[in-house]
C-alpha cells in the first residue's frame, strides 16, 4: 500500500514538473541555435543570417475550429497588415494533428521577406509556428525550415497519463 | 484710298449705334445662352444677315484666336490631368506627345472657327471605328460591358454608339510584396496593351489602356500578386458629351457672328465686340479642352494598382477581432530577437 501511494505521488510530482515545460515539441534544425528567454515565444531559434523559427502558444483557447482561426489569421495578415498570401495548404504535425500552413510575402524597407505561419489546434490551445526572413536567406534555409515544421508535435503520445495529457506531456 | 473708308465710318458713327448696337446686344444675349448649354437654334440674327465680306482685320483676329486656342487647349488639358491626379504634366505617351493634349511638336494649322464641320467630325470620331489615329486624338471602339462579347460596330446605329460613351476606371489593391517587380509588371502590361504609363509612385502605379483592352489588362494585373480589393467604375458621360457638343456649336456660331460684326464696326464699337469675342473664344476653348479630355478618358481606361494594406481604413475599423495575440503576428515581432536572460 505504501509503495502504491509513493508511486502515485511520484507520478503526480513528475507530471507537475513536466507541466512547467512546453506543451509541444519541436526539433531545432542544423544551422539554427535555440534562444532562451524570448518573451511571448515559447520557442525561438535563429540562423546566423537571421532566419527565425518560433512557436507561440495561445492558452485556453477552446473556441473556434481550424477554419475559424485560419480566416482570422488571413484577415489580420492580409487585409490589415498587407501581407501577400502566396500559398495556403494543409499541414500535418509529427503526431498526426491536422493544421494549416499559410505562406506570405511582404516587403520590409522595400526588400522582399518571406513569412510563414502554421496553426494547429490541440489540447485546448492554439499552436502557432512562425518562420520568416529576407527572401534570399529564407530560400537558402528553406529545407531546414520545412524539416522543423515536420518535427512539431502538439499532441502528447503519452500512454502513462492520458488525463494529464490535456495539460502537459511526459512522453514526446 | 483711306479717306472714303474713314468717311464711311465717321458717317456711321454719326448715325449712332443703331442696328449695330442692337446686333451687339443680341449677340451678347445669345452668347449668354451658350453657357447654359441649350440646344437652341443657331440661326443668325436678322440684323447680322446683312453683314458680309471679310476684312484683313477680321482674318487676323481669327488666326490669333486659332493660335491662342491651341495653346490654351494644351495647357488646359494638362492642367486637368494634374488636377485629377491621374497624369503629370511631364508624363508622355510613347510617341512623345503630351498626354491628353494636342501635340506640341506638331502644331495644328489655324482652323476656321466657322462651319459645323468640326462638331460633326468630332461626333464621327467618338466611336473611332474606321480611321486609325493617335490615341489622344481619336477614341477607340467602345468595348463591350465587362464579361460580354464585343458587339459588331458596322451594324450599330449611331444612337447605340453615342450611348456607349463610358469611362472605365479600375483600382486594384495588391498586398505589399515584391513591389518593384509588381510595378514593373504593371508597366509592362500597359505597353503590351497599347497603353501608356500615367503615374508611378513608390507603391502605386496608374496606367491607361485602350478601352477595348481594359478587361484583358485587368486580368493580367490580377495575376501579378495577391489581390486584396478591386473597384471598377463605369461612368456614362454621354449626356455631358452631347451637351458640350451643342454648346461648342453654338459658341462657334456666336464667334462667327461677332467676327462679322467686327468687320463693320467702328472703333468704339469694335472694342466692345472684341471684348465679347474674346470671352466667347475663351469659353469655346474651355469647352473644346473639356470635350477633348472627355474623349481621351473614354478612349483610354484608367487602371490604378496600389500595393497597400487596407487596415487603416476599412478592415481595421469594421472587423478587428478581439484577440490581442493576432496583432503580435508578423515579421517585426518574429525577427526582433530578445537578448537572452
Amino acid at each position: 500500500m505504501r509503495a502504491l501511494v509513493t508511486a502515485v505521488l511520484g507520478l503526480t510530482l513528475a507530471a507537475s514538473s513536466v507541466a512547467c515545460g512546453r506543451p509541444f515539441d519541436v526539433k531545432t534544425p542544423p544551422g539554427f541555435v535555440e534562444l532562451e528567454g524570448q518573451g511571448d515565444y515559447q520557442y525561438r531559434a535563429t540562423t546566423p543570417e537571421g532566419v527565425v523559427v518560433a512557436v507561440r502558444v495561445v492558452e485556453d483557447e477552446k473556441r473556434g475550429d481550424l477554419s475559424f482561426w485560419t480566416e482570422a489569421l488571413l484577415l489580420q495578415l492580409r487585409e490589415i497588415s498587407g501581407y501577400a498570401l502566396t500559398s495556403s495548404s494543409e499541414i500535418t504535425s509529427n503526431d498526426g494533428t491536422k493544421g494549416r500552413l499559410l505562406q506570405f510575402g511582404h516587403d520590409e524597407d522595400n526588400k522582399p521577406y518571406v513569412y510563414w505561419v502554421a496553426i494547429f489546434a490541440a489540447q485546448d490551445r492554439l499552436f502557432l509556428v512562425e518562420t520568416g526572413a529576407p527572401k534570399p536567406q529564407f530560400d537558402r534555409a528553406r529545407p531546414s525550415v520545412e524539416w522543423t515544421l515536420k518535427s512539431v508535435r502538439v499532441q502528447c503520445s503519452s500512454i502513462v497519463a492520458p488525463v494529464l495529457a490535456s495539460r502537459t506531456c511526459n512522453h514526446w | 484710298m483711306t479717306e472714303p473708308t474713314t468717311g464711311r465710318r465717321r458717317a456711321r458713327n454719326e448715325r449712332g449705334p443703331g442696328p449695330l448696337a442692337t446686333a451687339l446686344l443680341a449677340a451678347a444675349l445669345a452668347s449668354s445662352t451658350i453657357a447654359c448649354g441649350t440646344a437652341g437654334s443657331s440661326a443668325p440674327h436678322p440684323s447680322l444677315a446683312r453683314g458680309g465680306g471679310s476684312s484683313r482685320q477680321g482674318y487676323a483676329r481669327q488666326e490669333a484666336a486659332g493660335g491662342m486656342k491651341r495653346t490654351s487647349v494644351e495647357s488646359k488639358s494638362t492642367a486637368d490631368y494634374d488636377h485629377d491626379g491621374v497624369l503629370d504634366a511631364d508624363d508622355a505617351r510613347p510617341d512623345g506627345a503630351a498626354i491628353g493634349s494636342v501635340s506640341a511638336k506638331e502644331p495644328a494649322p489655324p482652323r476656321e472657327p466657322s462651319d459645323d464641320a468640326e462638331p460633326q467630325k468630332v461626333a464621327q470620331n467618338v466611336p473611332a471605328t474606321t480611321a486609325p489615329a493617335s490615341p489622344a486624338a481619336q477614341p477607340q471602339a467602345p468595348p463591350p460591358p465587362p464579361g460580354k462579347p464585343a458587339p459588331r460596330q458596322e451594324t450599330e446605329p449611331a444612337a447605340e454608339l453615342s450611348r456607349s460613351l463610358i469611362i472605365y476606371t479600375a483600382r486594384v489593391t495588391l498586398a505589399v510584396y515584391q513591389v518593384d517587380t509588381g510595378l514593373a509588371a504593371v508597366e509592362r502590361i500597359a505597353k503590351e496593351s497599347g497603353g501608356y504609363l500615367a503615374l508611378r509612385r513608390d507603391r502605386e502605379i496608374t496606367i491607361r489602356v485602350p478601352r477595348a483592352r481594359f478587361e484583358g489588362a485587368l486580368a493580367a494585373v490580377d495575376k501579378i500578386g495577391d489581390v486584396l480589393h478591386r473597384d471598377i467604375e463605369a461612368q456614362d458621360v454621354t449626356d455631358e458629351y452631347t451637351d458640350l457638343e451643342i454648346r461648342i456649336k453654338n459658341a462657334r456660331a456666336m464667334q462667327k457672328r461677332l467676327q462679322q460684326l467686327l468687320e463693320r464696326a467702328a472703333v468704339k464699337e469694335a472694342i466692345a465686340i472684341e471684348r465679347e469675342l474674346h470671352r466667347v473664344t475663351e469659353e469655346l476653348e474651355r469647352m473644346e479642352g473639356k470635350i477633348k479630355l472627355l474623349k481621351d478618358k473614354v478612349a483610354f481606361s484608367t487602371i490604378t494598382v496600389a500595393f497597400e494594406a487596407r487596415g487603416s481604413s476599412v478592415a481595421a475599423s469594421r472587423v478587428r477581432l478581439p484577440f490581442p495575440w493576432l496583432t503580435q503576428l508578423g515579421l517585426p515581432n518574429l525577427l526582433n530577437l530578445h537578448e537572452e536572460r
